[in-house]
């Protein structure tokens, strides 16, 4: 594999899908799209497979030099691979999800796509600080368009709002990345990430890139696009958005913030706590009331980022790899419960609760997925969720133990308002005939929940899969992190009461 | 029904026979994730038979009251409904903890959501943050297009009064 520029490929494949499908008709479109994604992902599995786990830190690099000091500078290390290989598991699915659904201007909507898992692929393999920039920010233009053209009634508000809210945030990270260039006298990220900034300047430098990532992941008080995002856009629009967007929050939180400034976040990781305090708490209950489907499993989404951010910032391992968990475990998740409501959606034409009833009865298969889901959302164990979250405040409690009982809540209310959820949909009464006559799964949609379901418990059962290729750079990263890790409250200690066998042992 | 019941209560009888020897004496069955305090586990072992015994006991007397209401005397449940209305609703209802636990905790938690929702995300955040600043835009391009009369000789009065005032106030300074 070495010298193959299979990143390149990877970002060339689907940009030359987006242009053929611009040229053709509307069923060769959706051909084209989807036998594209399927080539992104086999060559998804093909660099997985392929990647050295243990090995170098950043692999399958490719250099080469642009102008003006810019660098056409890729690699990967196991964090960004595992979110590339969710991003092309993903899209195929999201294709398949718009086959029916999508009637006018399939083509425009197909090459959107395409271009999006583009600069998605983009965002994580970029090793230069203005490529990733430009990938980030670019990843808007598509969005904008999947939900300001296709999205449901009040479109035009949602994709102003998404658009100039994720706007607002980025300017400020590209004053701070014109700064750390001009400082550092380069713009290659694993250069960046091992340079010591001067604290001052850290804390400075440290808001700038947290006004673009909290609003992206999103975290409370900016979180209010996400849901009308949500519930405008077409089904995959909230598959992808929920699923690979939000993560990229969560990314240049893990790239960029803590080892570039690891200081300014040991300083300001109190601002992170509380704001992820609040918003598990708060959200989850918010969600509780919905009537709108897609506007619940937004709120609950928030909630869960929550948890994502107190996780990176406990400064340990359990709390990096358990926040990658629960991002890679929530990427599955929500996009499964999207396409959930996506599939009764394109057959009543409504997301109100109230509008179904009783789905278990006619929808039997239907029921079963959902319930997974709705299951591992929870973080049921043998589910995805728990692992993740579990790992994810296991960290956060050898810091903070008040910041973990705040979002341990975050469990037990999830266990409410997606229980309340699922009760009243798929149980009780069939209160409306035309939701009682609703067919069950068809062959498509049995191939976008199958996959899915069986990641989940894939991650759940097994979850060494998942984290083995992160291990390494989860250390290195906690390594990084040790010189400003702070004190914790918690000061966990061994017990003296040893294993049952040694115990045993010593009486006889 | 039958057949799962029966397998279940030939699991319930046999169950510990079976595994007796795994989950107690075996050490590689646990392979030590489980640990246990040597002096408490010694200080159970002395326990009075009595506590040993304890739900042995209960098993028995719930055994013997089942009998008498259903084999022996069946008039006696209702009864005993008669006599001890109070306490029989009270037990029927689970002590009340539903609804305990639905004015407790069920019912805050929703006027709480609602007012979050309602007061915190639509009243607040989306007001003064996104809805606002479109409003203070939309106002101040209002403004603008005023000034933008198009008369020249206003645009002229305009450069003089600004004309003016800068020479004043390099004069001034």
């Amino acid at each position: 594999m070495s010298g193959f520029p299979i990143l390149s490929l990877m970002l060339l494949v689907p940009l030359v899908g987006a242009i053929a499908c611009l040229v053709t008709s509307a069923q060769a479109a959706r051909w084209i799209a989807l036998l594209t994604t399927l080539a992104e992902l086999a060559l998804g599995i093909v660099l997985w497979a392929n990647y050295d786990i243990g090995g170098a830190q950043w692999q399958f690099t490719e250099r080469a030099n642009l102008f003006a000091g810019m660098q056409w500078a890729l690699g990967i290390d196991g964090i960004a691979l595992l979110l590339i290989v969710l991003t092309v598991f993903l899209m195929p699915i999201c294709i398949g999800a718009s086959w029916l659904s999508i009637e006018s201007r399939v083509g425009e909507y197909m090459a959107s796509f395409l271009l999006m898992e583009t600069l998605m692929i983009g965002v994580f393999v970029a090793q230069d600080l203005f490529l990733f920039y430009i990938f980030f920010e670019a990843g808007l233009i598509p969005m904008y368009l999947i939900i300001g053209i296709w999205g449901g009634r009040d479109r035009i508000y949602a994709s102003y709002k998404f658009f100039l809210y994720t706007l607002l945030g980025s300017v400020l990270m590209l004053i701070a990345m014109f700064w750390m260039a001009n400082e550092a006298g380069t713009t290659d990220i694993p250069t960046l990430m091992a340079y010591d900034f001067p604290p001052g300047a850290q804390t400075w430098l440290w808001l700038a890139f947290f006004a673009s990532f909290a609003v992206k992941l999103p975290m409370w008080p900016v979180h209010t696009w996400l849901p009308d995002a949500h519930v405008q856009a077409p089904t995959a629009g909230s598959v992808i958005l929920a699923g690979v967007l939000l993560k990229m929050g969560g990314y240049g939180f893990i790239r960029f913030s803590l080892p570039m400034f690891p200081e300014a976040s040991a300083q300001l990781a109190w601002l992170i706590f509380a704001l992820s305090m609040v918003a598990v708490v708060y959200t989850s209950l918010v969600a509780l009331v919905q009537h709108d489907m897609k506007k619940l499993i937004a709120y609950s989404s928030v909630a869960h980022m929550g948890i994502v951010t107190v996780g990176l910032f406990a400064f340990n391992r359990q709390g990096l790899e358990g926040a990658m968990v629960v991002m890679l475990s929530h990427g599955l998740v929500s996009g499964a419960l999207f396409l959930s409501v996506g599939v009764i959606y394109d057959r009543l034409h409504t997301r109100e609760i109230d509008r179904y009833g009783g789905l278990s009865i006619n929808m039997p298969h239907y029921a079963l997925f959902f319930m997974l889901f709705t299951m591992a959302s929870i973080g049921l164990p043998g589910t995805s969720g728990f692992v993740g979250e579990f790992l994810a405040l296991a960290g956060i409690y050898q810091l903070s133990s008040w910041v973990t009982a705040v979002c341990a809540t975050g469990v037990i209310l999830g266990a409410a308002y997606m229980l309340y959820l699922y009760w009243r949909v798929a149980f009780g009464i069939q209160r409306n005939p035309d939701a009682a006559a609703m067919p069950d799964l068809d062959k498509r949609e049995w191939a976008m929940m199958a996959p899915i379901a069986a990641a989940v418990l894939w991650m759940g059962v097994y979850p060494e899969s998942f984290i083995a290729p992160m291990r390494q750079d989860i250390a290195a990263l906690d390594a990084r992190l040790a010189q400003a890790r702070p004190q914790g409250d918690a000061k966990l200690a061994l017990g003296k009461t040893r294993p049952a066998v040694a115990e045993h042992e010593e009486v006889h | 029904m039958l057949v799962p019941l029966v397998l279940l209560a030939l699991g319930a009888v046999f169950a510990g026979f079976a595994f007796h020897h795994q989950f107690i004496d075996g050490e590689e069955f646990w392979a030590g994730s489980i640990a246990f305090d040597a002096d408490l586990i010694h200080a159970m072992h002395e326990v009075p038979l009595l506590v040993k015994l304890s739900a042995t006991i209960a098993m028995l007397a719930g055994l013997a009251i089942a009998w008498g209401a259903y084999i022996r005397n069946p008039g006696w449940p209702a009864a005993f409904v008669a006599q001890f209305g109070v306490l029989y609703r009270f037990v029927h209802n689970k002590w009340y903890f539903d609804e305990l636990y639905h004015w407790l905790l069920v019912k805050p938690a929703f006027r709480i959501g609602r007012w979050f929702w309602k007061g915190g995300d639509e009243g607040t955040i989306d007001r003064f943050g996104p809805n606002g600043f479109a409003w203070a835009v939309q106002l101040g391009s209002r403004g603008a297009v005023r000034l933008q009369s198009g008369y020249l000789n206003s645009y002229a009065l305009v450069m003089l009064v600004g004309l003016v005032g800068a020479v004043s106030w390099v004069i001034a300074r």
